[in-house]
Formats: C-alpha cells, structure tokens, sequence
C-alpha cells in the first residue's frame, strides 16, 4: 500500500503546488490534430509533431520569381500527418507571402535535423492550395519543448526519496525472516495499488518493465527485453495498462504491417531526396513493442540489429547515405514457434521466431524471460483472475483511487525521464562485478545460451552493469549502493534461469504440458520425502490433485516415463499396495 | 570500508541467507557431504577428519559450535583487491535456492 504522504507529494508535484514544482505537470504530447482542424476553415493556427519526409522543388515561373525554393514536408505526431510547405515564393504565386531567404533557410535546417534525430517541432501557418492538392503553409516553425525533458528537477527527485524513506514497510529476507526497511521510490513503482493496479505480474516482470521505461539517451542505456510465454498471458494487457498509460511507447504491427519501410523509413526511387522517417526514429529515446514478434519478416531482424546495439542505422540508395538516431528500448513480446514442442528442441530454442538471427539477437536482448506463464508467485492464478475481473468492472478506471492513479502516472513519466539522464559510477563495485560475472559465464546454462562462439559474450557484460545503473535510476540515485548490484544480479539471474530451464526437455517430448509441470511441483511440495522426491498413497495423492483441479494433468504424469540410465522407467512408479513413489526430475538424471 | 572488506559484505548479504535456505532444505547425509566437501576444498592440507562412527552427528554438534557462517566463508577466495571466486558447490546451491523459492 502507498502511504497517504507519498501520495500527498506526488499530488502537489502534479498540480505544480510542491516548493519545488512552480508549474503543474503538462501533457507535452505531439499533436498535429489542431492543425487538421483548419483544413477547410484555413485559420492560422499552431501544432507540433516530428517532420517524417521532406522533399525539395526549384520554382522559376514568372509568379513566382526566378530561382525560388520550395520545400514540401510532412508533420507526424504518430496518429495524424500534414502536408506542409515553406517557400519563399513571391506572393503572386499563390501561397501568401513567401519566407526570406535566410529564414527559409534556417526552417530547412529544422527540417532536416527533426527528420534525421525524431526531434519534435512546433509549426504555425495556414491551409492554402497548392496545385491540386491541400497543404499547410508555414509561417514559422521552430523546436517544441523537448518532450524528452523532464519537467520535475533533481530537488523533486531528492525530496521524494526522502518522502518515501520515512516510512518503514515489511519486507522478508531470502530465509523468510521478516524485516523493516525504508520504503523506495522503486517499492513505490512497484505497489500492486499503483501503477500495476489493472495488472498482476511477479516482482521480476515489473522491475523489468520499470527499467524498460527509463529513456536511453546513450546508446549504452539502451535496455532491450524479450517475453516469450503461452498465448493468452497478458502480454499485450501489460502494454495497455502499464506502459503505455505512463511512458511514451508505440507498438509495432505484426508480420506484414511491419514493413522494412514502416520502420526504418524509405527514399522514393523517383526522387531520392524524399526521405520518409519510420517508427524507430520517430520513436528515438523512448520505446517500442513488437507483438508478436515471431510474425516478423526475417529480414526486418537482420536490419534491428544494428539499430539495437548501435543506437542508429544508415539507409543507402543512388549517392544518398543517411544516417538516422533511433537510440530506444526495444521490447519483443512472443510465443514460442509452433514446431516447438517437436522432438529434441531446445529451451532455447523457444527464441527460434527470431530465425537466423537468434543468437545475435538474444546477445542484445538485457533480459530474457522465456517461460510458458508470466506469473509464477504464490496465488498468481488467483490474483490474475482477480485483477480481469477488476477490469471487466472498471474498478480502476472508474474507482476512487483512479485519480492518485493517474497522478503516479503523470508523477513517474516525468521521474523516470529525469533519472534516466543520472550517469552513476560503477567503478566502486567493479570487484563485486567482475567477479559476479566471471561466475555467470561459468554458468551451464550461460554457455548454452550465449557463450557459443567463444568464451564469453561482452554484450552480456555491458548489459549487466547497464542494469545495476539502471536500479540506481529507478531509486532516483546518483550514486550506486550495494542493492542497485543485489538486484540486478538477482534479476540478470532469473533472467537466465528461464531462458534454459523453464522447460524440461523430456517431459515436452512427452507431450507434458506447463499445468501438468505445476502439479508436479505441487505434489513434490506436498508428498516431499525429503530426498527432493515425493511418495504417498495413490488415492490420497489423486484427491489432491483433483482439488487441484488438474486431475487430467495427474493421469498424464501417470503415463510419464523418464530414462533412468539406459532404463526407461514411470516417473510415478506403484511400490504396491497402492503406494505410489514419484520421481524428482524429468530429464533422467535423477 | 577496502575493496575485500566490500566484496565481504556483498557476499554476506547476498549469498549468506540464500545458502542457508538451501543447507537446511539438505537432508543431513546431504548436508554433511556438501559441508564437508567445502572444508575440504579449503584445507587441503588437513582434511575432514572423521573421528567417529557418527561423523553426521559429529558434524551437526561442529555446526552448532561454530554456525553455518564458518563453512559459508569457505566457500569464497576473496583477495585483497576485491576480487573473489566462488566455490562451484556454492553456485550449484545458489541454482537450488531459485528453484526453492
């Protein structure tokens, strides 16, 4: 539960009432709506957006002057576009008063830098025809208010730690001894009553969404993730109502609708000074989500690849060589291939609808969790069903807390793009570090993940420390403490963890699915003869697991067999008299 | 606070709880392998001895004198530029407590 006064001060934050915020907290969102609105009316009016394409006329007729330029632009705010010129024509030409040269100019070079950087820019102008088409005249254009800058400052920042530390809250130690410990900006962040009100999902998924809402603004900060589960968990849910309502992010479409040109933007054959901008630059130092991401073109892996490590990428056509910034996170959201469950797969290979370009791009992925449900913690299926029926009933969105809600939204999207710009050192901890890492890499399921080609992956290295720095931001810190490096070895780990053993090989060739594994653990857990394997009576054990509801998962773990050496044997074997003893493990190495 | 002072105080808060978590989910014949193998690794010069018929019982009286930490310490070289490595049982019984909790 968030405390009244950390709920107090995000308040007067948002309304602009605290000390040390003289202004409320605006929507600075893009917009190019405003200016559509004039379409017929042709009133003056202002919008702002990202300039997408810009291509380049020479006039010399006799209204409009000799040697005139012309420059035809398109303005994007990621919904609506307009088509805008500047020129700097006589006014007998038709489209008002032409700019002057030097102010021309100085527009194109805008132009120019929004189309190469996504950066925003604001427009005033009108509606006129031109030819036979509709387009918007500028008067002036200039750069918006930086969406990226944060508008609280380092004092909000500092004065909400301290907020929040006053209060004590209840923790418990990896032995379950419970605990006080100061409450964290990152706890704060994490409350089942905040931001994740309308969604349910362990510790792990949520600290690797939050650090997935920092804003990278160098390419090191760049934090790239993969979700790879069973249809049906919610992966998109978790875009709409956590993500989304609280950071800028846009989601890419599927297969086909995710064009080469949709994303990295394309120059027309005809005139290869048209330049179109696609979503990753327009979506520089914020984020984008690929749903379904195992319905993407081959060859649209191929070309992220260089966007993801390097922050930008180049286009070359005829003499033209442009380079374009798309320094973002990148989330993959996915289900495993369907020839997944086929004989001999591997864990991994649950990755495989990256085609070719699996290894190079689980190497840039900072966290993987590639396991068959999101939400593993106790009462999880319990609590999700909780959360849909919440939301069938619009307890959120309608509910007295909606409006401390919405002000932890508007709170957070300005926190986290303020903290994503603190650079703390890492130089103190690089003992616990490298060590910590060199043990990693001595990992099995490391090497089978990611050190194929050689002794370790470099990659991986850098995007442990990214995630101990980005504990820190989350924390709202400068500088590292011991727990920044806590969690993110703990959460590096389980990353891992999941990639390579989440599935048992053998129990999916046998056609086991993920509940009959959960039963499995549960009667391991309930049955447990203290040797890791479990035995009980037959009716005592199938009462159980029909009130379980999985009685149909226990008649397929009945029929299970595992390889004990070169013996196959049942994994739940009759010892007589109706005394069942059950097998730990599936692989055959019990 | 120096650099192996440090990486002790990581290892301490990170690992220690972990492991015990696991060494007391350990039947004690399990238990007393997995200790005495850490005593072992590190002593290579005196090993375990076992100076009865019940060195599990002996082992457990060990473990009340001197408390899971004495073996916890053994299972990491730390040196005095921080740097340490840890001992494969160690990380073999970090992958057990994931699986645990």
């Amino acid at each position: 539960m968030i405390p009244k006064t950390v709920h107090d001060f995000v308040k007067k934050v948002v309304k602009g009432k605290h000390p040390n915020q003289a202004k409320p907290i605006e929507d600075r969102q893009a917009n190019v709506l405003s200016i559509i609105e004039t379409l017929v009316s042709a009133k003056t009016t202002i919008g702002s957006g990202v300039i997408t394409k810009r291509e380049i006329k020479g006039v010399s007729t006799k209204d409009s002057g000799k040697d005139k330029t012309l420059i035809k632009f398109s303005v994007s705010d990621g919904e609506n576009s307009v088509q805008c010129v500047a020129h700097n024509c006589n006014e007998k030409y038709g489209l008002g008063s032409g700019l002057k040269g030097d102010v021309l100019t100085a527009f194109d070079t805008i132009v120019r830098k929004s189309l190469a950087e996504g950066k925003p820019v604001k427009l005033k102008g009108c509606y006129a025809n031109f030819k036979s088409e509709r387009v918007f005249i500028i008067d002036t254009i200039d750069w918006a208010e930086d969406v990226q800058k944060s508008q609280i400052n380092d004092t909000v920042i500092k004065d909400f730690v301290k907020v929040c530390a006053k209060h004590q809250i209840d923790d418990v130690n990896d032995e379950g001894i419970a605990y006080k410990r100061p409450l964290t900006p990152l706890d704060v962040m994490m409350d089942d009553n905040g931001l994740w009100a309308e969604i349910y999902a362990d510790d792990d998924l949520k600290q690797a969404i939050l650090l997935y809402c920092l804003s990278p603004f160098e390419k090191e900060d760049m934090i790239h993730i993969g979700l790879i589960t069973n249809p049906g968990e919610g992966k998109n849910h978790l875009v709409d109502k956590v993500i989304t309502p609280l950071v800028r992010c846009r989601m890419a479409g599927t297969g086909k609708l995710s064009t080469f040109a949709a994303m990295f933007g394309a120059m027309s054959s005809d005139d290869l000074n048209s330049i179109e901008l696609g979503l990753l630059p327009k979506m520089n130092n914020d984020r984008i989500v690929f749903s379904e991401f195992q319905t993407l073109e081959q060859d649209v892996f191929g070309e992220m690849l260089n966007v993801m490590s390097d922050g930008y990428y180049t286009m070359q056509k005829g003499k033209l060589d442009v380079t374009r910034h798309a320094m973002l996170n990148m989330a993959f959201f996915g289900n495993p291939p369907n020839y997944w469950n086929e004989e001999d797969h591997k864990k991994e290979e649950m990755l495989a609808a990256f085609g070719p370009y699996t290894m190079p791009i689980i190497s840039r992925l900072t966290l993987i969790f590639a396991k068959p449900t999101l939400s593993n913690g106790a009462d999880a299926s319990t609590k999700i069903k909780e959360k849909i029926m919440q939301n069938m009933d619009k307890t959120v969105a309608k509910g007295t807390n909606k409006e401390e809600i919405a002000n932890l939204r508007t709170f957070f999207r300005e926190y986290l793009k303020r903290v994503s710009r603190y650079q703390p050192k890492l130089d103190k901890y690089k003992a616990i570090l490298g060590s910590e890492f060199k043990d990693i890499e001595a990992l099995e399921q490391f090497k089978d993940a990611f050190a194929k080609r050689g002794k370790t992956d470099y990659r991986k290295w850098a995007e442990l420390l990214n995630l101990v720095k980005g504990f820190s931001r989350l924390n709202g810190r400068k500088e590292l403490v011991m727990n920044d490096v806590n969690y993110a070895i703990t959460l590096f780990k389980d990353s891992l963890e999941t990639l390579t053993s989440a599935f048992p090989r053998t129990a999916f060739r046998q056609g086991i699915n993920y509940e009959a594994i959960e039963l499995h653990r549960q009667i391991l857990e309930k049955f447990g003869n203290g040797s890791g394997q479990a035995s009980g009576n037959r009716s005592e054990i199938a009462r159980f697991a029909a009130g379980q509801k999985r009685k149909k998962e226990w008649d397929l773990l009945c029929k299970i067999k595992v390889s004990k050496g070169s013996h196959p044997q049942l994994l739940v074997q009759d010892m007589g008299k109706g005394f069942l003893h059950i097998g730990a493990k599936w692989d055959g190495d019990e | 606070m120096n650099q192996s002072d440090l990486s002790w105080s990581f290892l301490t808060g990170y690992y220690y709880p972990k492991f015990r978590v696991v060494i007391k989910n350990m039947e004690w014949d399990e238990r007393y392998e997995f200790l005495k193998a850490l005593y072992d690794d590190k002593h290579k010069e005196a090993l375990w001895e076992e100076r009865s018929d019940e060195p599990i019982k002996d082992m457990m009286e060990y473990v009340a004198r001197k408390d899971y930490f004495h073996f916890f310490c053994m299972a990491f070289t730390v040196q005095e530029d921080g740097y340490y490595t840890i001992h494969k049982m160690m990380r073999e019984a970090m992958r057990k407590f994931r699986t645990l909790r």
